[in-house]
């Protein structure tokens, strides 16, 4: 008896580990074709070598990842159609199409970078063996993504703060609201379609932990990126709070 | 932009005493198009996770030197997380709000409410960053509330030479500076507090210096020997522990959160809140978003530690004025209150949770 629930206990958290495997590769997929139609879209040569590479790094980590669930025999599902990572994908091309690349850096380097940064450093804390330590070492590697786009849009926010401010208002909105909605307590807009079964949600806690407060210091370190930048703490404050909850 | 307010002169660092409250400010912010108000559930999801930041300006008049301008720093800190349980990660949210005063600019902060106890149970006194002062704001609350409790006695006929006073929280920055207060001026004090090493010094301290006192670490047994009752501890007290107050003796509640949260209380005609500054030229606050979580009975009034660096800063006397634990003596708190005074700025008239106290009309 003791056996038994024991083992259902293992594959709990086998699943949960499984499901995050799967989100982390398919975020990281998504980020590799985020940064390859970049590269496509944009016309200066050095903006685009520096997407090719971006595209490059966030391939090695998906790789990373899938090694690693091969390793232990995890399944993942790797659905870059699912709901919210599709809806993703899209609100970026809209702004590659565009040849925004500022637009595009705010999206990929800043709003998903940050909950990469602070969800990987949370499971890495969480799970206890190789795959948590991979979680953490990618997320000091993302670190130096945002530190990176941290400079070029601090130069940006000086040239014409008002224009500044109101593009990253309107790409929070179009962004911060699927990821608020992906990472919301209870399913916003259904299932994500990466996730076996139930959504992993409802298991992190099978490695003691939990989604508010995953999505906490995701916005806390998006919050506190927003303000390294430049951007007025009061404003940005609302912007949170109108989230999606 | 607003990012670096500019013409800042003090700051105000806060946090909501209550999930109710910051319910209020937070669906306020929320407020714009047809969206639904937050519940405190969902609120509590993020809550904690918001680093520090400015919530509005605010400007206070002076009635010598005209309008200050100055920001309310909110540290986002959970209100029923004021504990010794949570204390590192308040600590750390305290001090990223402390380094964002010194970024704004601020010549003079104010530590209110739990943000100074936090910091100084971290043993780090933060006077200064930069050209910024930190003070805890405690001279101008004691000073504030022992003139309450005079005035207290006067409204209520109370001889402050015969009464006993009961001090929960004596061993505490402000419960120390209210005995040194009263000390010479009434009959006796009763001492309180959980711990009784620190009770002990105290009251072995007082009797050297001819002051009858006694002291106890359980409340209950000592109310219905008060006929003054001030409380400053940095905890809600239990609420059974005033069953036997009688009806005669004045209760100053000047804790944040409020010391006593009971309804017995409430109904208790003497009771009032302590600790209260009012302001005669007023202040304002950007489209006075302060309204919606900072309610008072009366208008123009603002706890005395957050008043303290606005006179500071009216004076353009930038210091750490309250710093430390035990430090506050009696000539400061005159010092305090008669600066204060200067500027417009004086103890508030005695009010509780519902209205302002007057004198009952007598009856002919
Ligand atoms: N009205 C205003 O403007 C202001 C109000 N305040 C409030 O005043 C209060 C005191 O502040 P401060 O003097 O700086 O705090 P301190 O930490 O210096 O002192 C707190 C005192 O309360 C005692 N205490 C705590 N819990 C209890 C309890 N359950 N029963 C009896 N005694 C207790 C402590 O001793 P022990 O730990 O041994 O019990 C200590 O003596 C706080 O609530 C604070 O928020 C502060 C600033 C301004
Ligand atoms: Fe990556
Ligand atoms: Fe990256």
């Amino acid at each position: 008896m003791i056996t038994e629930t024991l083992n259902l206990e293992v594959n709990a958290t086998d699943q949960v580990i499984c499901d995050i495997l799967s989100q982390a590769i398919v975020g990281e997929l998504i980020g590799m074709s985020n940064f390859a139609s970049l590269a496509e879209s944009i016309d200066d040569v050095y903006e685009k070598m520096e997407a090719v590479e971006h595209a490059n790094c966030e391939r090695g980590h998906a790789e990373g990842f899938m090694a690693i669930a091969e390793k232990y025999n995890y399944e993942p599902v790797i659905n870059l159609k699912g709901n919210y990572w599709d809806s993703i994908r899209n609100c970026f091309l809209k702004y590659a199409k565009a040849k925004d690349f500022i637009g595009c850096l705010i999206i990929q380097e800043v709003m998903l970078e940050c909950f990469a940064v602070s969800m990987y450093r949370d499971i890495g804390k969480a799970i206890n063996n190789e795959i948590g330590e991979l979680f953490s070492s990618i997320s000091r590697e993302e670190e130096d993504h945002i530190e990176h786009s941290i400079a070029i849009l601090q130069e940006e926010m000086n040239k014409d703060p008002l224009a500044f401010f109101k593009k990253v208002e309107t790409i929070h909105g179009d962004c911060m609201t699927i990821l608020a909605e992906w990472t919301a307590s209870t399913d916003l807009r259904g299932h994500c379609g990466v996730c076996k079964g139930s959504c992993m949600k409802d298991s992190l806690h099978h490695i003691n932990i939990n989604v508010a407060s995953l999505r906490g210091n995701a916005l806390n370190l998006y919050v506190k990126t927003l303000d390294r930048i430049g951007l007025p703490g009061r404003k940005t404050l609302q912007w949170i709070i109108n989230l999606p909850a | 932009m607003d990012n670096q307010p500019s013409g800042i002169k003090f700051a105000l660092i806060g946090h909501q005493d209550s999930w109710e409250k910051a319910q209020k400010f937070v669906n306020h912010i929320r407020c714009t198009g047809n969206m639904q108000d937050l519940s405190i559930d969902k609120i509590k999801e993020v809550y904690t996770y918001i680093p520090p930041r400015i919530l509005f300006e605010l400007a206070f008049n002076s009635k010598k030197n005209g309008e200050i301008k100055g920001a309310y720093l909110e540290c986002f800190i959970a209100p029923d997380e004021l504990n010794i349980a949570h204390l590192q990660k308040n600590i750390a949210k305290v001090k990223e709000t402390c380094d964002l005063a010194a970024k704004i600019g601020a010549s003079v902060v104010s530590l209110g409410g739990f943000s100074s106890i936090v910091l100084e149970s971290g043993n780090v006194a933060l006077t200064k960053i930069d050209t910024t002062n930190f003070t805890t704001g405690n001279t101008l609350t004691a000073a504030f509330i022992c003139n309450s409790v005079e005035k207290a006695c006067e409204l209520w006929d109370q001889s402050l030479a015969d009464a006993t006073v009961l001090i929960i929280g004596s061993t505490g920055d402000i419960g120390s500076a209210c005995i040194s207060y009263f000390s010479g001026k009434v009959n006796k004090m009763i001492l309180c507090a959980r711990n009784a090493g620190p009770l002990k010094k105290q009251s072995s301290e007082l009797s050297s210096m001819g002051v009858a006192n006694s002291f106890s670490t359980t409340i209950k047994e000592h109310i219905k020997d008060a006929d003054i009752i001030i409380s400053v501890a940095s905890s809600i007290i239990a609420e059974n522990d005033f069953d036997e107050l009688s009806e005669h003796t004045i209760v100053c509640d000047a804790g944040y959160p409020k010391n006593l949260q009971n309804k017995y209380l409430n109904n208790h005609d003497r009771y009032f809140l302590g600790g209260m500054g009012i302001v005669e030229k007023g202040f304002s606050s950007e489209d006075n978003i302060h309204e919606s979580f900072y309610q008072f009975p009366l208008k123009n009034v603002a706890h005395g530690c957050l008043l303290e660096s606005i006179v500071l800063a009216m004076d353009q006397s930038y210091c750490a004025f309250s710093k430390g634990k035990g430090n506050i003596t009696v000539l400061d708190m005159e010092r305090i209150l008669e600066m204060a005074k200067l500027h417009g700025i004086e103890p508030a008239p005695l009010f509780n949770n519902e209205e302002i106290i007057r004198p009952k009309t007598l009856a002919f």
